[in-house]
């Protein structure tokens, strides 16, 4: 595998200023603080975190939507400034959180979708507006759809024209921003499915945000926690759910609510809030919610290091954590789990039946 | 005992030109006294109209136009406006899913919450209500009260303003809090933080609680009981243990198979097809027929009726239990 995007010590700090005629500054929100990631051809790098943490800023800065305070984001061995920016907007797109607010509503779809192709200047008109038709298809909607306006359609179909859009220019990385969150169960389990068909047939990299760590686990090959602008662990997905070492990782797993009744009661909340980004606490960021916390973790900020095959943590006391209890495999209940196969092949049948049936 | 309450033929309908448009369409239901019942469903499945039905708070041109909402026997659809008034916040309060809409940018949140307490109390001195108020803020585990009472909502984290609104639900000690997607806005630490803050103050003060939500997760760690909706109808009902370890209705294994779990690796997710049909285009039998993998021609004629399926296990689809039909178990 070759290495498509690598992010190193990228830093976004705003200024926040006082006064109204000579405005001084008095502090600085550090959103973003030393981020460094890279992503392989073909791989999907989640990045979760609560709201607040940075994930969403360090999207678009690697989108270049906002520039740097410092850092450096090379694409393709490439570092991306001046021309390469051209360049690296088609190869790189992007899915938006909000479907109600990243489509025009003054446009049709198939223009929308077109739009990117006609800023990249390829194809001619013909040829756009047969690829629309052909990418409506591959997201799963129906030709007709081209010439409708985006409030006729509900939330994940919108996704899928958002997902349609970003693919117009065939890109490589798709940067996907918090994609699900804003869509019912059912239909986010669609778009996830699409995502990774997408993926397998068109060998996309995606870096996918989001905050649901359980969704994550089942788009992301590797997964890096965010914590108040920096990233707190980083392993591939089996290490982060089976031995998350960071004390915050571990929290957000046990917040996650079960679809099980019979594991009732093993959701652990942690205290508190999100310190805030303008004053975060010396040492430690996460120290002030931290049931392990020590002396050290308030004076020494720790760094990220090594600890397990492609797995790295920034926690002083990571070896030393008591065993984490990960979730049960007891998986779902028998009964329930003999009807969802027999759901699940019914379905199947179904599909290739009848091919036509829209999804 | 005599559940706290009772939802009995509820039909709520809006009008319009092409007649009325059901949008809660005879609705059965009992929430036991210092229980929880969770109402589950997508977007579109009545779910809140259900519970703005109970409250008398449909908008207009909605209305109910059948069936009786029983609180300990007496049918709130019978009382007067003002008796109603009387009710809501009192005996039955409400909590909905963005607390930042729901809260008034431009007051103090511990005025707020003295509002809500002087509308059920017009005999109390303001000192005693600030008093109150700042013990309301402090039973939601907000810290340092005191000095919180005068912040205004947009000094306040979204799980803040969340336990700012149960303050003031929980205000006038009611009997049933309806929690319209409590945590859907929220992280999900500050989600378990909240489920935790409702639990507790349920075993303290022995309240009912119908939880509305689109997560399964968020039903298996809260409800007793759970009440499965589908397009304005209830798709199944039981208990929260037999529910997820015995589904009936393919609409719940639909929405079973599409949440991501931890503790399994499947490749891909068992999504429902399609979408909740609009209430004015409903199909006129079984109104999950479109989206059913295990339909057939008889799923088209008639909408099924909710029947018993096991003791207190009720489903309303004629294929239930799935692997008892031989084309599908073959």
């Amino acid at each position: 595998m070759t290495t498509l995007l690598q992010v190193e010590n990228l830093t976004k700090h705003y200024p926040v200023k006082k006064g109204l005629v000579l405005a001084k500054q008095v502090g600085t929100v550090r959103a973003v603080d030393g981020v460094s990631f890279q992503i392989e051809r073909g791989e999907t790098l989640a990045i979760v975190g609560e709201s607040g943490c940075g994930k969403s800023t360090t999207a678009r800065l690697v989108l270049r939507l906002i520039e740097p305070t410092s850092g450096t984001v090379r694409f393709d061995g490439q570092e991306v400034s001046g021309a390469a920016l051209r360049t690296l907007r088609r190869r790189v797109q992007v899915v938006f959180q909000d479907p109600y607010a990243s489509l025009n509503p003054r446009l049709r779809v198939a223009d929308t979708i077109a739009e990117p192709m006609e800023v990249h200047g390829i194809g001619t008109p013909e040829s756009r507006a047969a690829r629309v038709r052909e990418l409506l298809g591959l997201v799963g909607l129906a030709p007709f759809h081209a010439q409708r306006y985006p409030h006729e359609f509900s939330g994940g179909q919108r996704q899928r024209i958002g997902i349609a859009r970003a693919l117009a220019v065939q890109p490589e990385l798709i940067i996907c921003d918090e994609p699900v969150s804003a869509l019912d169960v059912s239909i986010q389990a669609q778009v996830v499915n699409l995502l990774k068909d997408l993926q397998r047939r068109f060998g996309l990299s995606y870096l996918f945000i989001a905050h649901d760590l359980a969704v994550v686990h089942h788009m992301a090959d590797r997964v890096a926690v965010m914590y108040l602008g920096q990233i707190v662990e980083t392993a591939p997905k089996r290490a982060i759910f089976d031995r998350p070492a960071h004390p915050y990782t571990r929290a957000l797993l046990s917040a996650i609510p079960h679809p099980d009744p019979r594991r009732r009661g093993l959701v652990k909340p942690i205290g508190g809030d999100v310190p805030s980004p303008m004053n975060p606490p010396p040492g430690c960021r996460f120290h002030t919610r931290c049931p392990f916390a020590q002396d050290r973790c308030k004076a020494e900020m720790p760094v990220l290091r090594d600890i397990g095959p492609g797995q790295q943590v920034a926690c002083h006391f990571a070896e030393v954590l008591p065993p984490f209890d990960a979730a049960s495999h007891e998986g779902i209940a028998p009964v329930a789990a003999k009807r969802l196969a027999l759901y699940a092949a019914a379905k199947a049948r179904l599909a290739a039946a009848l091919p036509g049936r829209a999804p | 005992m005599t559940p706290l309450l009772e939802i009995q033929g509820l039909r709520t309908v809006f009008r319009s030109a092409n007649g009325d448009i059901p949008a809660v369409d005879g609705v059965d239901l009992a929430v036991p006294r210092g229980k929880t019942l969770g109402i589950v469903g997508e977007s579109g499945c009545g779910k809140s109209m259900l519970s703005l039905s109970v409250m008398r708070l449909v908008p207009r041109p909605g209305r109910v136009a059948a069936g009786r909402v029983l609180l300990e026997g007496q049918n709130l659809l019978d009382l007067s406006e003002a008796g109603m008034r009387a009710v809501r916040g009192g005996q039955v309060a409400m909590i909905f899913q963005e607390p930042m809409t729901s809260l008034n940018p431009v007051h103090p949140i511990g005025l707020q919450i003295m509002e809500a307490m002087r509308a059920h109390d017009t005999k109390a001195s303001n000192r005693e209500l600030r008093d109150r108020a700042i013990a309301a803020l402090d039973r939601v585990r907000i810290p340092a009260a005191a000095r919180r009472f005068d912040e205004f909502p947009h000094q306040l984290s979204g799980g803040m303003r969340q336990r700012v609104m149960i303050a003031m639900a929980l205000a006038c000690r009611p009997k049933l809090l309806i929690a319209d997607e409590p945590t859907t806005a929220l992280d999900v630490t500050v989600q378990a933080q909240i489920l935790d803050l409702l639990k507790d103050l349920q075993a303290e003060t022995g309240m009912s609680i119908v939880l509305i939500t689109h997560e399964l997760g968020v039903i298996a760690e809260m409800a007793d009981e759970v009440a499965v909706m589908y397009a304005g109808r209830i798709a199944e009902r039981s208990t929260a243990a037999e529910l997820f370890a015995s589904p009936q209705h393919p609409y719940t294994l639909g929405l079973l198979g599409s949440v991501p779990r931890l503790d399994e690796t499947r490749e891909e997710l068992l999504a429902i097809e399609g979408a909740v049909p609009p209430p004015f285009a409903l199909p006129k039998g079984c109104r999950f027929e479109p989206r059913c993998p295990f339909a057939l021609a008889a799923c088209r004629s008639a909408p099924p009726p909710l029947e018993e399926v096991a003791p207190g296990h009720f489903a309303a689809c004629i294929r239930a239990p799935v692997e008892n039909s031989l084309d599908i178990a073959a």
